[in-house]
């Protein structure tokens, strides 16, 4: 139970309500806002030249920016809602509050201080319980319904004087109603803030624009900037960009790149053009590959990626065209059909190639380090059979397949032919410039008339036609074998059109 | 205040792309300057503020009982606001500062693709080769 005089209550409210009010640092306050207003008309002022003729920030991080600024002035226009002086809101109402708290109180008292000074000395604020008072009018009991009951500071006090009660509790009211407000102030949210500016995007956005990259290019380069970043990388542009426009198609390749430190490998024409043959997980792959060997062969070099690739590119050429002319390849029937009907041509065709690439190409453990000589001599001899199976499956379509990759003296013959009941002897040269092969051509050609005895003999190229055939100086050598041996029927053949390139299909699922 | 929106011509032709980079160097130095002299200030009065809420701390009196303490109803006004304005004060900043960082960008952008592509160069300080009026 406490017990107090009416003029301890005066004075404590005195002391811890209205001498803190008023000494409330008004012009700090109201400092608060008019720096901040100034300060962000400061900002719009300043930002408002970049948009300013003659020369203004123009793209798409002059967009952004201005966005931003846009939802940031609105919602310090928010905040700065004036209702009197130039001041917020929540300040105003705060130092209005506090000034008439001050004010309503000072009344209040003064009137207390008014009552009779008898009754203001007897009467005492006894904390929460009904108590016997014996005022002026003897009343035995006042209950407690009737009192004034105060709640400041969690206390209940009793004023057992009728006057003084209405006195009393017209100063807790208003003390609770500035609480109130208080509370109220207290609660109103603040205006939230756009989200922190970042420009970074947009800039890189900007900057493909003016690099002529294309939108999806662009989009490339952002997500890969993007992967490297939320990885913690710092980023550079210039080898970002490099590659996208390198025609490297997927960011996350373009990142790993960078990742990995192989951007001077990969940043290799023949290399992209190598690489934009495989999905995306392959290149990934080829990325690990490459990684992983340059940390024990740091001095790889992008030829030597390239003809990584190449490599398992004729892997996988060779591989199929071997399964194809085996009569393994399911969706080919005519090559099935040719296998049962020609065994030991099929096993001799197949052999040879086994024996002109197979053997040597398959048995290489790090193909990091084949020459491009090797590549060269397979890929020629590869070409040639692939050339060969073709044609032969041509005539065979044609009903016209006799024999063919047959032992002859001194050598073996393509193909053997029969065109109106006379037996035609084929050599095929798959090659895109005759330079080389028409020399072994005509050499073939001799060695089937000399010593197979044969009457008529083919040289066929399915990589050229008429305008692009033998040389004159070419045809002129042909000219003399006519001459030497009159009784042979010499002639050249153009096409079938087939593709130079043996099938390659999804190459890149041979590396491994 | 009350703060005006922003200009009309904010932003961009879709095919203009262009980066004054000194004006924006001089902007974004502007606002740094002008948002931490801001910060200052507001430090300053926010402190003398601040000393005003802890001396209004109760004092002893005959009542025997605390009668009010002011400073939780103080606080909870005035801290939220004084914080959101420093946030104000920084989202400035970071803006002036995203400035920086986006001509700092394009600046070693600039000279990347000058060595790389363009046997040109660019005038100091504004892309004239690259960044200014180029249609896309």
């Amino acid at each position: 139970m406490v017990d107090a005089t009416i003029s301890a209550f005066i004075q404590a409210l005195q002391e811890n309500l209205i001498a803190p009010l008023q000494q409330m640092p008004v012009a700090q306050l109201k400092l608060l806002d008019t720096t901040h207003d100034q300060s962000v008309v400061d900002l719009q002022n300043v930002m408002g030249q970049l948009y300013a003729p003659p020369d203004p920030f123009q793209g798409k991080a002059s967009d952004m920016l201005a966005v931003a600024l846009e939802d940031y002035y609105a919602a310090e226009n928010r905040l700065s809602t004036y209702v009197t002086d130039e001041i917020s809101e929540r300040i105003s109402c705060f130092i209005q509050a506090c000034q008439q708290v001050v004010s309503e109180l000072e009344t209040q008292i003064k009137a207390l201080q008014a009552s009779d000074p008898t009754v203001m000395a007897a009467s005492t604020l006894v904390a929460g319980e009904t108590v016997d008072l014996m005022g002026p009018d003897e009343s035995p009991i006042v209950p407690i319904a009737q009192l004034v009951v105060v709640g400041l500071a969690g206390a209940a006090y009793i004023v057992g004087e009728v006057k003084q009660l209405a006195q009393v509790e017209q100063i807790c009211a208003i003390v609770r109603q500035w609480e109130a407000t208080m509370n109220e102030l207290a609660a109103q949210p603040e205006p939230t803030l756009p989200p922190s500016l970042d420009l970074s995007q947009s800039v890189v956005v900007d900057m493909a624009g003016m690099n002529g990259l294309s939108p999806e290019q662009q989009r490339e380069v952002n997500d890969a900037i993007s992967r490297l970043t939320s990885l913690g990388y710092s980023v550079d542009y210039s080898e970002i960009e490099a590659l996208v426009r390198a025609g490297y198609q997927f960011s996350d390749v373009v990142a790993a790149i960078l990742q990995s430190g192989s951007f001077a490998v990969f940043n290799d024409t023949a290399v992209v053009s190598m690489m934009k043959q495989l999905t995306n997980a392959q290149q990934l792959k080829m990325v690990a590959i490459v990684e992983a060997y340059r940390k024990t062969h740091p001095d790889l070099t992008s030829h030597q990626v390239y003809n990584y690739l190449r490599y398992t590119q004729m892997k996988s050429q060779l591989i199929s065209l071997m399964d194809d002319i085996s009569g393994k390849n399911p969706s080919n029937p005519i090559a099935q059909t040719i296998a049962t009907m020609y065994p030991a041509n099929v096993l001799a065709l197949v052999v040879r190639l086994q024996q002109k690439v197979g053997n040597n190409l398959l048995s290489i453990t790090d193909p990091f380090t084949v020459t491009d000589n090797k590549l060269d001599g397979w890929y020629h001899n590869l070409t040639g059979a692939w050339g060969e199976w073709a044609i032969i499956q041509d005539y065979y379509k044609q009903g016209k397949l006799v024999n063919f990759s047959a032992p002859t003296t001194g050598g073996e013959v393509d193909i053997q032919i029969s065109e109106s009941g006379v037996t035609k002897w084929v050599e095929v040269k798959n090659v895109q410039n005759l330079n080389n092969a028409w020399s072994k051509a005509l050499q073939q050609a001799k060695n089937l008339v000399v010593n197979n005895g044969a009457k008529d003999v083919i040289l066929q190229f399915p990589q050229q036609d008429a305008s692009t055939g033998p040389s004159p100086q070419q045809m002129n050598n042909l000219t003399q074998l006519r001459k030497a041996y009159p009784g042979v029927n010499f002639e050249i053949r153009y096409g079938p059109s087939i593709p130079f390139d043996p099938p390659a299909n999804n190459w890149g699922t041979y590396i491994p | 205040m009350p703060i005006a929106p922003p200009p009309e011509n904010q932003g961009s032709a879709d095919d203009i792309i262009s980066y004054p980079t000194d004006l924006m160097s001089e902007v974004a130095l502007t606002i740094l300057q002008r948002t931490q002299q801001a910060m200052q200030n507001h430090q300053q009065a926010w402190q003398a503020i601040q000393r005003w809420i802890e001396e209004s701390a109760p004092k002893f009196s005959q009542l025997g009982v605390g009668l009010i303490d002011v400073r939780p109803y103080l606080t909870n006004v005035l801290v939220p606001h004084a914080q959101r304005l420093q946030a104000s004060y920084e989202w400035q900043w970071n803006a002036a500062q995203t400035l920086v960082s986006a001509i700092e960008q394009i600046r070693t952008t600039d000279q990347n693709i000058a060595r790389s592509f363009t046997p040109e160069t660019s005038t100091a300080g504004n892309l004239s080769s690259h960044g200014k009026g180029l249609a896309r």
